[in-house]
């Protein structure tokens, strides 16, 4: 007897976003997301190393109908990137997580610090220390809350996950620099599903690893590679409630789906088209209207991931991937089993 | 050092980032007007009116005062023949005052070797700012470029004031020029001792200068304190040039935020300057340009606007006779330049005008060819 | 492995890179001459040893070179193992000119400094065909615009004129006007597609494409030689001109060797060195046309080894080979626009020449803005003993004895910065100098502020303008 399993499969649903150097209607060089329990988007844009931009560093929040609902932080100019940055600035931002009143935490890999903004986005309190001991941070880069709203922070440079109160006490670590079972080489992103489980993207040994909440090692899956279920630095790593695993492969331009397991199901590479804010934008200008008319191969290149970068989904069963280097995000929406029953 | 302070002064004032022309000197009762700015117009009740027809952004209050005693000629559709969005090439084209072809030399480095061609003056002409605009190079022609007038010179970094004194003594004695050493050599040891005289004389401006008026915080208000402090020491400086840094203008976003403030440091900072040399007696013969790479799109993008062409510019100052020189472009949507205000005033026009009338100088050679010439000098 | 083996590889160094430390030095010393001529020549054979995914991870703006691409290229000539690939890349950059000021894409641009850097050191032939196919130049230098039946001449005239051939030679003009047409026509069909806008997500690289339908397929004469010439056909016959070969190897002598006249004067002003000349020309045939070839030739002849200190630094050359000497930038960090600007106020702004010229060189890169500018710039870095390459100064003179004479500071510095020579004069005046301050001991808590400000005297002289 044959038993097929109904392949998972993904259905394109839309793209957010346009490029907007400054702030309003778009993203600056994106680089982390998430979502609030109204389902509004927080993304956090990278922005610019060039100072004339302003404020350029700063997270986005809007709907999934490409709704602006308001924005909030700023850059410090390079001059001032130290400890004594104003209150709501960044230099390097990396990664931002919500806990369950709703407060934005932002991680900054430069000034090592975590801001925490209110509902109103306000800057209400900071925290972090350079340095390589109990509770001290060297670049951190991904962020994540576990049901009891402590806070998993990837600890890049000291290559390893440390976890803190949200008002910054430390409470335990794990992880060690290194290519076996638990180590790490300059992780990235971080989630914890629906069992309170860690993923890590293993950024430099291109693989995900999966640890239980107290860090004790479970599995890894991936290796080098530009194949099936191998990586070119992974960065950002989310899991449905299903358990399906959701991988940006950053210098592979795909985004790579796996079973809980680790085993591989498949790999998208983008079906970006023309979203709200850009054809906004767009329309604006009659040379770009023609321009994009004229343009030779637009929708095969438009489409496809341009630095995928971070990704998260929620329990509607959409993906929603970010792209540093398009100033967007994709999103998709996984398709169950299809019964085909009903009138012809 | 001679001086003669009644000797014609221009001031060139570069606005970078390409500051909104629609929203600088406003077409405020043009009935597209509003159209095309639905969320950044500025109403009847706020622009600072300078007819029925058009007037200034409020911010701008400095200016319309001494637009109203006649100080302020407006030059309207200023711009150059295919227009070109990009910031860098655009900017060229004013320094240069070619747009056709990329070439090296500056309309004012021209300019300057004209006023001073046995460079008799090493301060005929100074910059203030970081580095120097292409509008004053050309060869042979040497321009003081001045970061922060109270520190500039040779080896700032050296601590100690006498440490300092003695490397600069030492640093005079290794660029003496030397018998036999060659053209390039001697090149290199007149220039390197041109900039230490040039610092020495210039460090000297501060300490000669007072004055009851206080200038705002900005680099580009204490720069116009420094011009201040440069015209009134009596150099013979001619040619004097500072701006804002480059993308200041640029507004994609927030414009509504951003403009009101940009144009109210930039015009405070120009009263407070005016002011200045009133108050030294030393207004007459200074002349202000104020201009900017390009305008932006008609069309208001939401927030904010993106690059266009067709602008304004100001000249200002007591020699100058007020009013509006050049056409204010139509709004009508099919006479708009791809959705861009079409320009109809060649920026050649008012830098012959500058030069011949103001300067006293040949404008033919300078801008390779003759432009009409508007008549906004006394 | 002596002081003069170790002078002579500060000279290469400065040469066919951006200059090297100390440590370097002696052990590319150690190595030899040759042989380290021969890595520099072998790009392939090496690692570049730069950790890009550190940089793209830091500096996100990296990732598809979309944005940024001056910085990264300044961050890849200070960090790049591969020296004179780098220092190829911006020879030719300084010829086959594009400026980001009209094309203002960078994407497009990286990929042509991309192209530089693979194709730099091989057959001059392949890189004109690459070059004329590069999109960034063909916008750049309207060649799109350049139809069958409408030509526009501009690429067809700088092929010729800035490219490859010059304007004349020994007091006679390489070619006509007529050729100038011939050359337009052969390259007609040779454009872009159309692009991808920047609204909304940001810039395409551009793509080359040639239009058969577009092409005049019609007979032509050029420099002599008939036939249905295509671009190729024209790059052949360009590159067996002795023009091309006299062009391209006083470029590559005013470059490597001694300040020479600048470009718009060769036609009547002869070579500064007509023996080097005839050399490089000799095997820019003999090796068919191929620029490592002539490189070689180059850089182990006498002429090149005893051009110590004969040109003028550029800005870059100064920029790179400062942050090189102290060790600043080996990593990420931010507010390295800030080095960028610095070599635009010095006047040498990367992907901006002023013209299609390129940039002029020797004396014209001084004047009373750029003086004071270079200067204070190497000052403040040489001045700062928190770098790790002054600290690596200090701790090598005083790693040689307990105390250090006046004489023995001053000559150890020029060593250390490269065994740098001072006019006989200024020799005596910065000893005096050493001589006044006093301090001796060279484990005194001075002694680090004394070496730093002996170094910033020392790169203040005229004789540090030059390489």
């Amino acid at each position: 007897m044959v038993t097929e399993i109904a392949p998972i499969t993904f259905e394109y649903s839309h793209t957010i976003g346009r490029q907007e150097n400054r702030s309003g209607s778009g993203f600056f060089y994106p680089i982390a997301i998430t979502r609030d329990e109204e389902n509004q988007l927080y993304v956090l844009n990278r922005g610019s190393e060039t100072p004339a931009f302003f404020p350029c560093k700063r997270v986005t929040v809007f709907t999934v109908d490409e709704e602006l609902v308001r924005e909030f932080g700023t850059k410090v100019h390079p001059e001032e990137a130290d400890a004594s940055a104003p209150d709501g600035t960044f230099m390097w931002p990396t990664a931002i997580a919500l806990d369950k009143a709703g407060n934005a935490y932002v991680a900054d890999e430069w000034l090592n610090r975590i801001s925490v903004f209110d509902k109103d986005g306000e800057c209400v309190a900071k925290w972090g220390t350079l340095g390589d001991g109990d509770g001290e941070i060297n670049r951190p880069s991904g962020l994540a809350f576990d049901a009891d709203d402590n806070l998993y922070l990837v600890d890049s440079v000291n290559h390893r996950v440390q976890v803190f109160t949200k008002e910054g006490r430390f409470i335990s670590k794990f992880g060690r620099f290194g290519t076996g079972d638990g180590e790490f080489d300059h992780p990235w992103g971080i989630e914890i599903d629906g069992n309170g489980d860690v993923y890590v993207a293993d950024w430099r040994n291109d693989r995900i690893q999966k640890f239980d909440r107290d860090g004790r090692f479970l599995m890894k899956f991936g290796t080098s590679g530009q194949g099936d279920g191998e990586f070119n630095r992974p960065t950002g790593v989310a899991v449905d409630k299903d358990g399906i695993i959701y991988v940006t492969d950053f210098k592979n331009d795909r985004l790579q789906v796996f079973h809980a397991d680790g085993a591989f199901i498949t790999t998208l590479t983008g079906e970006a088209t023309l979203s709200k804010w850009g054809r906004e934008r767009v329309n604006l200008d009659p040379s770009m209207v023609r321009g994009r008319e004229r343009a030779q191969g637009l929708i095969e290149k438009e489409k496809l991931f341009h630095g995928p970068i971070a990704v998260d989904v929620d329990d509607e069963g959409r993906i929603f991937v970010v792209e540093c280097s398009r100033q967007r995000l994709q999103i998709f929406r996984k398709q169950t089993a299809n019964f085909s029953g009903g009138p012809l | 050092m001679t001086s003669n302070k009644k000797d014609p002064v221009l001031v060139v004032l570069q606005m970078t980032g390409a500051y909104d022309a629609l929203n600088t000197f406003i077409p405020y009762s043009d009935p597209h007007y509003p159209d095309y700015r639905p969320t950044l117009q500025v109403g009847p009740d706020e622009v600072l009116a300078v007819d029925d027809k058009v007037g200034f952004h409020p911010g701008m209050g400095p200016i319309k005062e001494m637009y109203d005693q006649g100080k302020v000629a407006v030059l309207q559709g200023i711009g150059y023949p295919s227009p070109i969005r990009s910031h860098f090439r655009s900017l060229d084209i004013w320094h240069t005052a070619e747009p056709e072809k990329m070439i090296t030399e500056g309309w004012l480095g021209k300019a300057i070797r004209d006023i001073d061609p046995n460079k008799e003056n090493i301060l005929t002409a100074v910059n203030f700012g970081r580095g120097l605009p292409r509008a004053l190079a050309a060869p042979g022609v040497s321009v003081a470029s001045v970061g922060d007038l109270s520190n500039y010179g040779v080896l700032t970094g050296i601590q100690g004031d006498d440490q300092r004194t003695e490397a600069l003594d030492i640093f005079a004695r290794m660029y003496a020029p030397m018998i036999g050493s060659g053209p390039v050599s001697d090149y290199l040891s007149q220039t390197g001792l041109d900039a230490l005289k040039g610092a020495d004389i210039l460090s000297t401006a501060p300490e000669m200068y007072s004055s009851s008026v206080e200038y705002g915080g900005s680099p580009f208000a204490q720069w116009l304190k420094s011009i201040a402090q440069v015209h009134l020491a009596g150099f013979g400086t001619r040619v004097l040039y500072t701006g804002v840094n480059p993308g200041t203008f640029d507004t994609h976003a927030n414009q509504n935020i951003t403009l009101p403030k940009l144009w109210g440091d930039v015009t405070s900072a120009i009263g407070d300057f005016y002011e200045d040399l009133k108050e030294h007696n030393a207004n007459e013969e200074v002349v202000m340009l104020l201009f900017t790479e390009f305008g932006r799109r008609v069309q208001e993008n939401g927030s904010g606007t993106d690059h266009g062409s067709g602008g304004v510019a100001f000249v200002i100052g007591d020699a100058v006779k007020g009013g509006l020189y050049g056409e204010y472009p139509s709004l009508e949507p099919e006479k708009l330049d791809s959705g861009d205000l079409q320009w109809n005033n060649d920026f050649r026009s008012s830098y012959a005008t500058l030069l011949e009338q103001w300067m006293g100088l040949d404008a033919n050679p300078i801008l390779g060819a003759t432009y009409e010439q508007f008549d906004f000098i006394k | 492995m002596g002081d003069k083996d170790i002078a002579l590889m500060a000279h290469l160094m400065r040469r066919a890179g951006f200059g090297a430390q100390y440590e370097e030095l002696e052990a590319r010393a150690g190595k030899g001459y040759e042989e380290t001529v021969e890595e520099l020549l072998h790009p392939e054979n090496n690692s570049n040893r730069m950790d890009l995914d550190l940089g793209e991870r830091y500096f996100i703006e990296w990732n598809h070179f979309i944005r940024c691409v001056p910085e990264y290229t300044a961050f890849r000539m200070i960090n790049s193992y591969s020296q004179l690939q780098e220092k190829m890349m911006l020879f030719w950059h300084g010829i086959l000119c594009t400026a980001d000021s009209k094309t203002q894409s960078y994407v497009t641009s990286h990929a042509e400094l991309e192209m530089l850097r693979l194709k730099g050191m091989g057959s001059f032939k392949d890189l004109l065909v690459e070059i004329s196919k590069d999109p960034a130049m063909l916008y750049f230098l309207d060649n799109c615009l350049s139809h069958k039946g409408a030509i526009n001449e501009n690429y067809g005239r700088e092929l010729l004129e800035l490219f490859s051939m010059g304007v004349g030679m020994d007091g006679n003009f390489n070619y006509t006007e007529d050729d100038v047409k011939e050359c337009a026509r052969a390259f007609t069909g040779w454009t872009i597609s159309n692009g991808i806008p920047g609204q909304p997500y940001g810039r395409y690289p551009a793509s080359f494409a040639y239009n058969p339908d577009d092409h005049d397929d019609e007979e032509k004469t050029f420099l002599g030689h008939t036939g249905n010439f295509n671009g190729e056909d024209v790059i052949d016959i360009i590159c067996q001109q002795p023009a091309t070969a006299r062009f391209i190897s006083r470029h590559f002598y005013d470059y490597f060797v001694a300040d020479e006249a600048q470009v718009p004067s060769w036609m009547d002003t002869p070579p500064r060195d007509p023996e080097t000349i005839k050399m490089l020309e000799d095997e820019y045939f003999r090796s068919n046309y191929d620029i490592r070839s002539m490189l070689r030739v180059l850089f182990n002849s006498d002429a090149f080894k005893n051009a110590r200190f004969a040109r003028i630094k550029g800005p870059i050359e100064t920029v790179i080979g400062t942050l090189r000497l102290v060790g600043d930038w080996t990593t990420p960090k931010p507010g390295f626009e800030a080095i960028f600007e610095e070599m635009k106020h010095m006047g040498q702004e990367i992907l901006n020449p002023p013209s299609v010229e390129g940039w002029h060189t020797g004396k014209e890169w001084i004047d009373g803005g750029t003086l004071v500018r270079r200067i204070n710039f190497i000052a403040d870095h040489v001045g700062d003993v928190s770098f790790p390459g002054i600290q690596d100064i200090v701790q090598k003179l005083a790693s040689e004895g307990p105390t250090i004479s006046p004489q023995g500071l001053v000559d150890g510095c020029l060593k250390l910065l490269g065994h740098y020579e001072l006019t006989d004069e200024n020799h005596q005046s910065l000893v005096e100098h050493a001589r006044k301050s006093g301090v001796s001991s060279t484990d005194a808590q001075e002694f680090p502020k004394h070496v730093s400000e002996m170094l910033q005297m020392i790169v203040a002289t005229k004789e540090y303008l030059y390489a």
